[in-house]
Order: structure tokens, then C-alpha cells, then sequence
């Protein structure tokens, strides 16, 4: 049961974390989609900037280049002239402002604000020609146009693009190592849940092999009950008949063979012999060895000897049986067997160890508890000497009651026996019955005392008539 | 000679240029012919070697002392000063001026080259507007007393001594 319980936790901790492990990788494979659509649209913006950056500068250089031109050495006419015109530097910075509102760079910032600051100072210079202040525009050219033109040529723009390719260079390795990590943990991942799913899937084969093997053995066993339940109850004497007593005997087998055992003989000088015992454990061993006692004493109670005995017969049947037991099958078992031989004359002579005898005796209207002592059956070779024959003597209407401990042992659903003075009582009870009514009626009232009989229930009743 | 004596004579057209024809034609040490240097006023600088000059004007030498960017203002191609200035200091002609620039800049070894100044009265005023220009006049027409310039002496000469290496 144990082992069992280990099991089945393994089982749902394996499946736990199988799910968890599901449950993972789908956030993980969401995480990992995210972050990619997230890394597309930051590179696209980011590539976006670079485009935008180089066309800027392509722009830039043409506009300074051409501004020089226009106002330096290669001029030859009179003095300050008319400057390249800004509109396309203008768009180029436009295009430039809507990248910077995404990626925020200080330095295009300062491009962006330089750009402004150029497009302002052309326009004046341009004012400055229109109105014929030549010379004003010259100053104003040499001291803030060419400065702030040469500023964004050599600082502005080339910070700006570095700053750029930076960031683009640094999303793109971000995302690498996001993609190469979001790879590795899913791949991890992956390679976790097939190990769990491994396990659980021999887990869950090695469950089912399991389920089978026991299924199989439940049948075997099944088959097997059935087989020793068949030769318990097939070698039960049938014939009862016993002139001058009133003999029954019934046996209530429990859902595992119990190894009861009971025996009735007639002899031909009008009396009988009668045996009553229980095999150790249960099962099939315990009946098959019932079988073999039951074979031992009938033969022996067939054998005619000239003054045969209880106790004689106890001592061979042991010698047997312990043979057999110890030497040819090797079993640890034992048995309780009480032998009793019965005259015409109401004496009945017994020997053995087993549970107690009960005797009613009608004309005190009681039951005698008569203890059966000895030796089990199986345990030494030899019986000792000191055991001996003791007898009773039954009265008309008196009633002998042999039964084995399934009866007294019954438990009800309190764990409470049916024990041996509740026995006593409900002989004394059924007395006037005949003896297969006291042993029904016994039989049936243990039984509802433990609607799951643990054992076997075996009752023998000679009532002298 | 002759540009000389026409602007004397055109001078001599105005009561003030009369004055400033007969200081000019009476001064014992007449620049006539030669070639001076102007500065800002602000600049430090008073007088230079004709090797500090060819660097400068070759673009050798970018900056003044006080690392302030030099601003090269010469009169338009063709003007006789800007000729004369050209071949006593750098023995070159103005096409090679030009070319020269030009290589300069086209090959990033400078970002601009010389302005022009349209006049000698635009180089006079942006001159004394441009704390960072070495321009050039015609001596004779460097304007007497003019505020905000400063004539450079050469080698130690001024315009109007003897040994002044800028003379045409």
C-alpha cells in the first residue's frame, strides 16, 4: 500500500511538473514571440535611422559643399552670393525629428537643433544680400554660417551616425542574445518535458504492467480459491448417520481458504470416530495439508486394531504429517486437531489440542467448558507419552459441540469476538434443536455477527439421543 | 605708377581727398605699389614673418596664437594687388592660388579657403568686422586712421619702408 501511495505521488508530481513545464515553455514561446515582433519593429526603426542619417548627410555634405562653393575661392565675382537654398535640408531634418521622437539620441538632437540654427543663419545671410548688406552677410557667413556648417560636418553629423549605428548595433546584439537565450531555454526546456515525459510514460507503462500483473494474480488467486475452496468442501463427509446420536456438521468457508477441517467415521462396532482441526494460515498450502490430515485419518480410523485410541492415533497421524511437513515439503505449519471416538453408550473418549469443547448437559440445562489439551499436530515429530485419552460421558439429550476458532474469533464491525461464552450461550439456547439446527443456527449467528468472515466456521454437534 | 597717380587724381575731386592726396604724395616714406596686410584691430599680433604668411596663406597654419580660426579675405581674382601679394609671397599665379585651394579642400585638408572681398572698402570693412581675417589692400588704400584694422608689419617693415617684402 505503501509503495503504492510512493507511486501514484511520483505519478501526479511527474505530471505536475510535465504541466508546469507545458505551461513554460507556452509562456516562454509567447515571450519569445513578443519579444521577436518587439526586436523587428525596434531594428526597422533602428535601420529606418540609419537610412535617414545617411540621406541627412548625403544632404548636409551637398549643401556645405555647394555653400562653399558658391562663397569661397572658386568664386570669382563680387564678394558675398546667394547660398545654396535649405529646403531639402529642411526635409531631410524633418524626416531626421520623426526618428529622433523614437529613439531619443542626444546627439541628433543637437544635429536637429544645429540644422535649425544653420537654416536661420542662411536666411538672414539672405535677407542681408536682398537688402545689399554684402558685406554684413560676408561677416555673418565667416562668423556663424561656415562655423555652424563645419560644426555639423565634423561633430554633429558623424556623432549622430555613430550614435545611431551604436544603438542599431546594440538592438541588434540584444536581440541576439534575447533570440540565442529564448533558444536555449526553450530548447532546455523541450529536452525537460521529454525527460518528464518519459518518466511518466514508463511510470504510467510500468503502472499498467503492474494493473495486468495483478489483475493475473487476482485470477490465479481467484482460480486458486476456487480450487482449494472445491477440495475443502469436496472431502467433507456427507453421511452423518450415527445410531443413538443425532449428528451434524456444517462448515462456512471465508473468501480465502482457511484450512477447517472436520471428520466423521462410522465403526462397525456401532460407534464412530470424529475429528475436528484447523490448519495454520490460510490459503492453498493450508488446504491441501488439510487435505493430506484428512487422508492420514482415514485411514488410520479404517485400521482395525484391537483397542484403537484416540491418543494412538493423534500420535501417528503426527508422525506423518510431520514427516511430510517438515521433511518432504519443507512448511512451517502446524495443526490443531482434536480426535474423539464415540461408543454406543453415550461415552465419548478424546485426545488432542484444540479449541474447547462445549458439552450442554440438558438436565442441569448448561454447557460445560471442557478444554482440549496437548500438542499441535506438526511441531515434533513424537506426541510426548504424558498425553492421554480423557473422556466424557454424554447423557440422553446432552450435546457435544467441537468448532474452530473462525467461530469464536468473528469480529464484528467494532473489532468486538464473538468469543466462546456467546458460543456457549447460543448452544445452551439451541439445545433443543437437532444438531444440524444448532449448527446452522450457531453458523448463521456468527456469521451475522461478521458479515466479513476473516476464517472458516466449522461446527460439529453430537447429541445423544 | 599710374593707378597710383589716378587715384590721386581722384582724390583731388574732393575737398577731403584733396587733404588726404597731399598728405599721401608729401609723406617721405610713400607706399605706393606695395601690398599691405590688415588684421582685426583685437588681433595680438602686429607683425609677422613672410614664412608665417605663406603658411598662412597656404592653409599650412589655420589658427591664430590665441587658436582663433584665420579668416583669409583676398581682393577678387584678377585685382593687381591680389596678383602682386601672390607672387611675392608664394611665387604662384592666381590659377595655381585657386587650384591649390581647391585640392586642399576637396581633399579634406581644409574645410574652406579664402573669401572674397568685392572692394578694397568691403576688405577695409570686414576686415575690422572679423576678428579672425588677415585681409589685404593696396597699401595706398588702406584708410588713414581707419578704426577696427591694424596693418601688419612684414619681416619687421611696414608698407611704407624700405625692404618691405610685399612690394609689387
Amino acid at each position: 500500500m505503501i509503495r503504492s501511495s510512493t507511486k501514484t505521488g511520483r505519478f501526479w508530481v511527474l505530471f505536475g511538473l510535465l504541466f508546469a513545464l507545458i505551461a513554460f515553455e507556452g509562456a516562454l514561446a509567447l515571450f519569445v514571440f513578443a519579444a521577436f515582433t518587439r526586436s523587428v519593429a525596434d531594428l526597422r526603426t533602428m535601420q529606418t535611422a540609419g537610412m535617414r542619417i545617411d540621406e541627412f548627410g548625403l544632404l548636409l555634405n551637398n549643401f556645405v559643399k555647394e555653400m562653399k562653393v558658391s562663397t569661397g575661392i572658386a568664386h570669382t565675382g563680387a564678394g558675398a552670393a546667394p547660398l545654396p537654398h535649405t529646403a531639402a535640408l529642411a526635409e531631410g531634418a524633418r524626416a531626421l525629428g520623426e526618428v529622433n521622437q523614437q529613439i531619443r539620441s542626444d546627439s541628433l538632437a543637437r544635429l536637429l537643433e544645429d540644422v535649425g540654427e544653420l537654416r536661420t543663419a542662411v536666411a538672414a545671410y539672405g535677407g542681408k544680400l536682398q537688402e545689399g548688406e554684402r558685406d554684413d552677410a560676408t561677416i555673418a557667413y565667416i562668423e556663424t554660417i561656415e562655423p555652424l556648417a563645419d560644426r555639423l560636418m565634423s561633430t554633429d553629423f558623424p556623432d549622430s551616425r555613430r550614435a545611431i549605428f551604436a544603438e542599431v548595433a546594440r538592438v541588434g546584439e540584444a536581440n541576439r542574445r534575447a533570440g540565442l537565450f529564448a533558444r536555449r531555454a526553450l530548447a532546455l526546456s523541450l529536452v525537460a518535458t521529454l525527460a518528464v515525459g518519459l518518466l511518466l510514460g514508463r511510470l504510467m507503462l510500468a503502472s499498467l504492467r503492474r494493473a495486468a500483473a495483478q489483475e493475473r494474480e487476482l485470477e490465479h488467486r481467484a482460480s486458486e480459491l476456487a480450487i482449494a475452496r472445491s477440495i475443502q468442501t469436496s472431502v467433507l463427509p456427507h453421511d452423518l448417520l450415527l445410531p443413538g446420536y443425532d449428528v451434524g456438521a456444517i462448515m462456512l468457508t471465508a473468501e480465502e481458504v482457511g484450512g477447517d477441517f472436520y471428520e466423521f467415521r462410522r465403526r462397525r462396532d456401532g460407534g464412530a470416530w470424529i475429528a475436528v482441526g484447523d490448519v495454520t494460515g490460510h490459503g492453498l498450502r493450508s488446504g491441501l495439508i488439510m487435505l493430506m490430515a484428512q487422508s492420514m485419518f482415514t485411514m488410520l480410523s479404517e485400521e482395525d486394531q484391537a483397542d484403537p485410541s484416540p491418543k494412538r492415533l493423534l500420535s501417528r497421524l503426527n508422525r506423518s504429517l510431520f514427516f511430510n511437513l517438515r521433511d518432504r515439503l519443507g512448511e512451517d505449519k502446524y495443526m490443531t486437531m482434536v480426535v474423539a471416538r464415540i461408543y454406543p453408550d453415550g461415552r465419548l473418549v478424546y485426545a488432542g489440542a484444540h479449541t474447547e469443547l462445549l458439552v450442554y448437559r440438558r438436565v442441569a440445562d448448561r454447557v460445560d467448558r471442557i478444554s482440549t489439551e496437548g500438542l499441535w499436530l506438526g511441531l515434533v515429530a513424537e506426541l510426548p507419552d504424558d498425553s492421554e485419552d480423557r473422556e466424557i460421558l454424554l447423557s440422553p439429550g446432552d450435546v457435544a459441540l467441537f468448532h474452530t476458532d473462525g467461530v469464536t474469533e468473528a469480529r464484528d464491525t467494532h473489532g468486538r469476538m464473538f468469543d466462546v461464552d456467546r458460543l456457549a450461550e447460543r448452544l445452551r439456547e439451541w439445545s433443543g434443536e437437532s444438531a444440524a439446527g444448532v449448527v446452522e443456527r450457531i453458523a448463521g449467528a456468527a456469521r451475522e455477527w461478521a458479515p466479513v468472515p476473516a476464517d472458516d466456521i466449522s461446527l460439529m454437534a453430537i447429541k445423544r439421543s | 605708377m599710374w593707378r597710383t597717380a589716378r587715384k590721386v587724381l581722384a582724390r583731388l575731386r574732393t575737398p577731403l581727398g584733396a587733404l588726404g592726396a597731399f598728405l599721401l604724395l608729401s609723406s617721405p616714406a610713400v607706399a605706393r605699389g606695395r601690398v599691405a596686410l590688415i588684421v582685426n584691430a583685437s588681433n595680438p599680433l602686429s607683425d609677422l614673418t613672410s614664412a608665417e604668411l605663406r603658411r598662412i596663406f597656404l592653409g599650412d597654419e589655420t589658427r591664430w596664437p590665441g587658436k582663433q580660426k584665420i579668416t583669409i579675405l583676398l581682393l577678387p581674382q584678377g585685382s593687381d594687388e591680389r596678383k602682386a601679394l601672390l607672387k611675392a609671397l608664394l611665387k604662384m599665379s592666381d590659377d595655381d592660388f585657386t587650384r591649390h585651394w581647391i585640392s586642399r579642400v576637396f581633399q579634406g585638408e581644409a574645410t574652406s579657403g579664402p573669401k572674397i572681398a568685392p572692394s578694397p572698402a568691403s576688405m577695409a570693412k570686414l576686415v575690422a568686422g572679423l576678428p579672425s581675417a588677415v585681409g589685404m589692400l593696396d597699401a595706398d588704400d588702406v584708410p588713414a586712421g581707419a578704426s577696427g584694422l591694424k596693418v601688419l608689419r612684414i619681416d619687421g617693415k611696414a608698407p611704407n619702408e624700405d625692404g618691405y617684402p610685399l612690394a609689387r
